[in-house]
């Protein structure tokens, strides 16, 4: 008898459709990688500059948008600075204005306590360029104002000047590793979707990076580490249900199997 | 050697040489007029980039028109394609990417088309996942194991389930899949390192696109 694959389609969709109406609330524990990230943002001197690249494909929205939310209202709620760029993709201005836009900047000043220069096409290029020096790059910021007239600019002329360098990305941890946290052994972090996770844990483990947030649980786990739950969190039970669904369809896949085999 | 052939295989190859070389040393040698040349080189590529992305639009509607024009089948969804990138640049360019109705657009069409079609995978995923993973094997076996452990690791339901296994999940992406990861980036480097040293030299000519008769 041949399966239709459109139950399991159904199951599917139920298994994600009902846990987000009826919210089960699992317990979401926190994880030492994005404890990682939160305690070296939380633990910041005061006056100290916070790279922050909002730099990810449309495609990793619902997973990089609430976690980049979440690191956006931690990093202005600290007395830090923020300058915020983005070299991977042409979609990453437009959600970070769109964090902007909802968040605001808090207590901060745009141009003295915050700014946002905007997307460098290239890649590893400019990332090299930025770290060595930033005005080689960068002439005006995303809405056009000269650097010149940007106090914090004036803080900033290198990758050297940074006290911690935080992605959000679909995946591009090499340049940036390559180019600015080796040469110049700055503190950085990344938030990255789940099937990037485990090749980031590498850069985890030798120390290269000191936190790492692991796709919606990541930002589930942000959400709750600063009070603020959000869709990852909802999210959180969608995926439990599904992924256990997952798991027990293959066993009984697996147990169907064996039997008809037996038979023969 | 005619003239044209120098000029699309012999100065290509100089430049790249020539960017290759400053580009290294300047990791390696601190001088102030060596630095400032590699700066100024990379900042040229950012513009070169920018152009790139140019040049990738003219081929694409070069691509995109040449289907409509002969009428091949489906024509009109590269029609809707052109006209969709015009009306985005054009609106792009005159009010800004800034423009809130540009951005309510991109928000509310663009993105959740895109992510409606990622999305779609999680029904793949689990429709192949029940219908290809078999514990034929111990390879399969182990396979099967690990995924179900890291699958569990990941959800809340998991430590709901036995307080140990987030643990058990977390040991397999921290060892075995560390492991083999950490094998795989250093086996990346190393071949990154070997192609830039070949293209440096002029061994790698790929990026230089020439014809049969060129190469020679």
């Amino acid at each position: 008898m041949k399966f239709d694959s459109r139950w399991i389609y159904v199951a599917v969709f139920l298994t994600i459709g009902i846990p987000i109406l009826a919210p089960i609330g699992l317990p979401v524990l926190i994880t030492p990688t994005t404890r990682g990230m939160f305690d070296a943002i939380q633990n910041l001197p005061s006056g100290s500059i916070m790279y922050l690249g909002i730099d990810f494909l449309a495609v990793s929205q619902p997973e990089l948008l609430p976690m980049s939310t979440a690191v956006y209202k931690q990093a202005i709620s600290r007395p830090i600075s923020i300058v915020m760029a983005c070299f991977s993709t042409t979609d990453c201005p437009l959600f970070t204005q769109r964090i902007i836009q909802q968040i605001g900047y808090g207590s901060k000043k745009y141009g003295e306590d915050i700014v946002f220069l905007g997307y460098f096409p290239g890649l590893e290029t400019p990332i090299a360029a930025f770290a060595k020096d930033v005005r080689s790059v960068v002439s005006v910021d995303a809405f056009g104002t000269p650097i010149s007239q940007l106090a914090l600019m004036n803080r900033v002329k290198s990758a050297a000047d940074f006290n911690l360098w935080v992605v959000m990305t679909s995946g591009d941890y090499v340049p940036y590793l390559r180019q600015v946290q080796s040469p110049y052994h700055i503190k950085m972090a990344f938030g990255t979707s789940s099937p990037e996770y485990p090749t980031g844990l590498v850069y985890y483990q030798s120390g290269q990076i000191v936190g790492l947030l692991n796709g919606l649980r990541g930002a589930a786990e942000y959400e709750l580490l600063i009070h603020s739950p959000g869709s990852a969190a909802g999210g959180m039970d969608a995926q439990s249900v599904t992924q256990l669904f997952i798991i027990v369809a293959v066993i009984g896949a697996n147990a169907l199997y064996f039997s008809r085999r037996k038979k023969k | 050697m005619p003239a044209s052939k120098t000029l699309a295989r012999e100065v290509p190859l100089i430049i790249t040489f020539l960017l290759g070389v400053l580009t290294v040393a300047d990791y390696g040698v601190q001088e102030p007029t060596l630095q400032g040349l590699s700066s100024t080189a990379q900042s040229w590529v950012v513009v070169i980039a920018g152009f790139a992305v140019g040049i990738g639009v003219i081929n694409l509607l070069r691509g995109q028109w040449y289907r409509v024009k002969t009428r091949q089948k489906g024509w009109y969804n590269n029609a809707l394609l052109i006209t969709t990138l015009a009306l985005t640049s054009v609106w792009g360019i005159i009010a800004t990417t800034k423009d809130p109705t540009y951005s309510y657009v991109y928000f509310n069409l663009t993105v959740p088309l895109t992510v409606t079609v990622f999305g779609m995978l999680a029904f793949y995923i689990a429709s192949a996942a029940v219908r290809s993973l078999r514990l034929r094997n111990i390879d399969a076996g182990i396979m099967l194991v690990a995924a179900a452990l890291v699958m569990l690791r990941n959800i809340p339901a998991g430590a709901a389930i036995w307080s140990s296994l987030p643990a058990i999940g977390g040991w397999v992406l921290d060892y075995p899949n560390l492991a083999a990861q950490r094998g795989i980036v250093i086996g990346i480097a190393i071949g990154v390192v070997a192609v830039g040293v070949r293209t440096i030299l002029g061994y790698e000519r790929g990026y230089l696109a020439l014809s049969g008769e060129e190469k020679k």
